[in-house]
């Protein structure tokens, strides 16, 4: 998008305006969405982001700027005006940049943009088809295709040029039951890093009945019950609750004020021995995966949890300088428009040594929280609330009727310890992730796991 | 390449290419985000971003493509793109392009005041200063100035420009002894550099946060609460998806055929109104250049109007609701300045009316895909407040949530306050709101809600 004498000129104008780290993130994303709405090609929004963000470090100061005014004049400007406010000691010598190669574990055969609209739409329709034929009682049905290229250019001033390609490609199916009362819905959304290819890897057609069947049962549930009990978390999108209740709280960002609730506990026993942590950007093609991150260092495997014992944050280039520790590849942003951040790739629960009959037998009365929607998470507090999509209540051992409108809530510095069975079973679930730095998409997984006192938040 | 030069250069490529009508609209999005520290250190974020939105129809089917490279390459790439993509739609799906001859009303939301340097430090300053008190503290408040240009042309010669601006406030107040830590998150907003009531939110956040390090959790069952004005406007986010044509016309919302029925309680009035004065987003046309008016969704819970744009309110004749939240995101049928009409009664006499239950000063996961599903109506959110008991605020409540249905709640809003207010608006993408509109009400009673705790 530049010449590389022109990223060597506005790092070399924020150094010598006084920054000690300059960097400039380039970005030219070509996206697109298509919605079948009921069977009908109902919208498709195409595009392209195109633009560059400059960002200067003094010590621990940060200076963020952004544009898609990419006129040499605009740029060195928006470097020199930058740097005058950060007030440092100018360098007098220049910045010479190298490119640097990064290793592709994501590799894509087919990129989206070369193929046809309708070869697309007929992976919608199919998915539509199988969604609309599990049940009389599903009356609507939202396939959305969406896809990225996105192409990123890193300049820094430790002298390196690094660029990446990520494809991606995602489906979202939405089924709604009614019964001319009151809808339901039950909602997936599977994608990979990689191409086109990834609809032929996929069982797409098995996801859409998932879709429905979810849709249909809560549509004959009763409302789930209120109190303190057992919850069967289960594995795949179950991850939801960890990533937003306990990943957050240990991405550098929530922890380098003193505040965080994880803050200066590396070493300390935060969780049951039971559980692991990682957080790992290297699974090939994985939904959250990097070859590099937002920053220009390579992602990586980092082991947050071991033994229920606090190891090692994730860590952003700012967040390397104000706690001292090295970062982890963890400097994601949504695009130029953000500064990047500390957030997570792919983080999951490591296996345990539990059969998922196993689990489920050990509970008398309880919740099994088959999908869990949305919620939010206090890094300070560690306060928590999710909603649970679909859910059963166990008895005896078994699972049995189907409940809705469940919520989940608590402390997560408290349930961590609750968490006493960890199943063997590794599944993923893929999900965008809103934070300080935009959205990003991230891998959740987890086994199942079983947490033996939490609160439920139903209408009964 | 300015907007005129973008005009020129799509109606030449449009033309080109056959398309039958287009609309273009352009936005520019500046930005200042401050964050001063208590030590008094200084951060800055800056941006200035523009982009198109190009909408094309041809032989009845019409797809949007945006594009933020604003020269003849990127304009090429996205017509043809437009092209490729119409061929691909259904024949008959796409809304007309507005004809023109309609009269704009004058709408000045823009303060050269917020644009002053020296507005936003000044502004966090003296926030960092009211909200440091005693066991509680602010390590950083943040003022963000947002100015947006919405530039707006189609192939009927509609020609049109609109400027405005907005600054947001979002700071936390931590009250902390050794035992434990409580916090409140503050969010204000406003469209004028004199519409901040400093010293009233530096208050609401530190009281609040010290009032919860006392906090119990309530017995779980159904419960009448006032919902605060600060956050009943969530509550108005949450339902306001019901009203719009794009739901209605696809038979989701569950009030698609219940126009000039009850859907609501009586005390209840929801306006729309783009030309609001004050209002955040007011704006005398929409994303489609059709000029705006204000609409009278419910009157006293009655069901009177739907919000639509050119493609949902073909049957109705209506239009004027079709908006962008950026560029980069799809034309929808939503609402602009949106809120409960107040009505005479002031907080302590709702809490007088409703007796014993909880008065709700906090709410989170309002949004949709987190506490709230769009669909069923279903909501589940955490939620702090206040114990009522006769009438009378004694001792506060945290860690329980608040659930129902929002087209059960709607009937249930029992009586209105007398002060609106909105509600901060969602922003991910620095001066482009994550959510359509802007949402406001004064305090409602509402019965019937669930509430889990103890």
């Amino acid at each position: 998008m530049l010449p590389h004498s022109l990223l060597e000129e506005i790092i070399t104008v924020g150094i010598s305006g006084g920054a000690d780290y300059a960097e400039v993130f380039l970005e030219d994303n070509v996206k697109k969405q298509i919605a079948l709405d009921n069977g009908a090609v109902e919208s498709i929004l195409s595009g392209q982001d195109y633009g560059c963000g400059i960002r200067l470090f003094l010590g621990t100061s940060s200076i963020y700027t952004f544009t898609n005014d990419l006129s040499r004049n605009n740029l060195l400007q928006l470097a020199q005006e930058s740097a005058s406010q950060l007030q440092g000691t100018a360098a007098t010598s220049g910045v010479s940049l190298y490119e640097s190669v990064s290793v592709n574990r994501n590799p894509y055969l087919w990129v989206p943009s070369s193929v046809g609209n309708s070869k697309k739409i007929g992976y919608l329709e199919t998915i539509h088809k199988s969604a609309k034929a599990y049940s009389p009682e599903i009356k609507h049905v939202s396939v959305r295709h969406w896809e990225m290229d996105r192409k990123r250019t890193i300049a820094t001033s430790d002298g390196l040029i690094h660029s990446d390609r990520s494809v991606y490609t995602r489906f979202f199916v939405k089924t709604m039951a009614s019964n001319g009362v009151e809808n339901q819905t039950g909602f997936l959304r599977p994608g990979a890093l990689k191409g086109m290819e990834f609809y032929e890897e996929y069982d797409i057609e098995g996801c859409a009945r998932e879709a429905a069947k979810s849709a249909v049962t809560l549509l004959h549930a009763g409302p789930a019950p209120t109190g303190v009990m057992p919850v069967v978390l289960a594995n795949g999108n179950g991850a939801v609750f960890v990533h937003e209740a306990i990943g957050h709280s240990l991405e550098s960002t929530a922890v380098e004020s003193g505040n965080g609730a994880y803050s200066g506990k590396i070493g300390s026993q935060i969780a049951n021995s039971c559980f692991n942590l990682v957080d790992d950007g290297t699974i090939p093609n994985g939904w959250g995966s990097l070859n590099i991150d937002d920053e220009g260092i390579a992602a990586t495997r980092n082991v947050l949890i071991k033994d229920g014992i606090l190891t090692g944050y994730m860590v952003d280039r700012l967040g390397s300088r104000r706690l001292g520790l090295p970062p982890t590849g963890a400097g994601r942003r949504q695009s130029y428009r953000f500064a990047p951040t500390s957030r997570m790739t792919n983080t999951m629960v490591v296996p345990g040594q539990y059969e998922d009959e196993e689990i489920i037998r050990s509970v008398d009365y309880g919740l099994f929280a088959k999908e869990i929607g949305g919620g939010t998470a206090n890094v300070v507090t560690t306060d928590y609330n999710f909603n649970v999509l679909e859910a059963y209540m166990i008895r005896n051992g078994q699972i049995c009727e189907p409940v809705r409108a469940a919520c989940i809530t608590g402390r997560a510095s408290e349930t961590l310890f609750e968490i006493d069975m960890v199943g063997k079973h590794l599944a993923f679930g893929q999900g965008m992730c809103g934070a300080a730095s935009g959205s990003l998409p991230v891998d959740n997984g987890q086994p199942m796991l079983r947490i033996g006192k939490m609160t439920v938040g139903g209408r009964k | 390449m300015n907007f005129r030069e973008c005009r020129e250069t799509v109606t030449e490529l449009a033309q080109a290419q056959g398309f039958d009508g287009w609309e273009l609209e352009c936005l520019t999005n500046e930005s200042v985000l401050t964050g001063l520290g208590k030590d008094g250190k200084l951060s800055r974020t800056t941006s200035r971003v523009k982009g198109a939105a190009f909408r094309g129809i041809k032989a009845g089917r019409s797809a949007e493509v945006f594009t933020e490279r604003l020269d003849r390459q990127g304009l090429e790439r996205m017509i043809l793109t437009a092209l490729d993509d119409t061929a691909s739609l259904q024949p008959g799906s796409a809304g007309p392009v507005y004809a023109g001859g309609g009269s704009y009303e004058t709408v000045n939301n823009y303060d050269p005041a917020l644009d002053e340097e020296s507005f936003a430090p000044e502004l966090a300053r003296n926030i960092v200063q009211k909200a440091n008190r005693g066991i509680v503290f602010c390590d950083e408040a943040q003022v963000s100035v947002y100015s947006r240009t919405r530039q707006v042309a189609n192939s009927a010669g509609v020609e049109l420009e609109h400027r405005y601006n907005y600054a947001t406030v979002l700071f936390t107040a931590t009250a902390r002894t050794p035992e434990k830590m409580r916090e409140k998150m503050m969010f204000a907003s406003a469209n004028r550099a004199d519409g901040f009531d400093v010293d009233g939110i530096c208050e609401a956040a530190v009281s609040t946060a010290k009032d919860l390090l006392e906090a119990e959790t309530p017995e779980s069952g159904t419960y009448s609460i006032v919902f605060r004005n600060d956050i009943a406007g969530d509550l108005v986010a949450g339902f306001s998806i019901f009203f719009s044509g794009s739901q209605v016309s696809k038979g989701i919302s569950l009030v698609s055929d219940k126009q000039g029925s009850r859907v609501a309680g009586q005390a209840v009035t929801l306006i729309d109104d783009p030309l609001l004065k004050n209002g955040l987003f007011s704006c005398p046309f929409d994303s489609q250049g059709v000029p705006t008016k204000s609409k009278t969704i419910l009157e006293n819970g009655v069901l009177k109007e739907f919000l639509h744009n050119t493609a949902t309110g073909q049957a109705a004749g209506d239009a004027g609701s079709g908006w962008r939240i950026n560029y980069d995101e799809p034309l929808e049928a939503a609402p602009c300045n949106i809120y409960v009409k107040p009505g005479t009664a002031n907080d302590a006499a709702l809490c007088a009316q409703m007796g014993d239950g909880i008065y709700l000063t906090s709410l989170t996961a309002t949004f949709h895909g987190a506490g709230v599903n769009a669909v069923s109506g279903d909501f589940s959110m955490p939620a702090k407040g206040y114990r009522v008991k006769a009438g009378k605020l004694c001792g506060t409540y945290e860690l329980f949530t608040i659930s129902g249905n929002y087209y059960e709640l709607l009937n249930n809003i029992r009586a209105v306050g007398d002060q609106l207010a909105f509600v901060n608006p969602y922003m991910i993408i620095p001066g482009a709101p994550a959510e359509y509109g802007n949402y406001g009400s004064p305090s409602l009673l509402i019965d019937g809600i669930s509430v889990s705790g103890r």
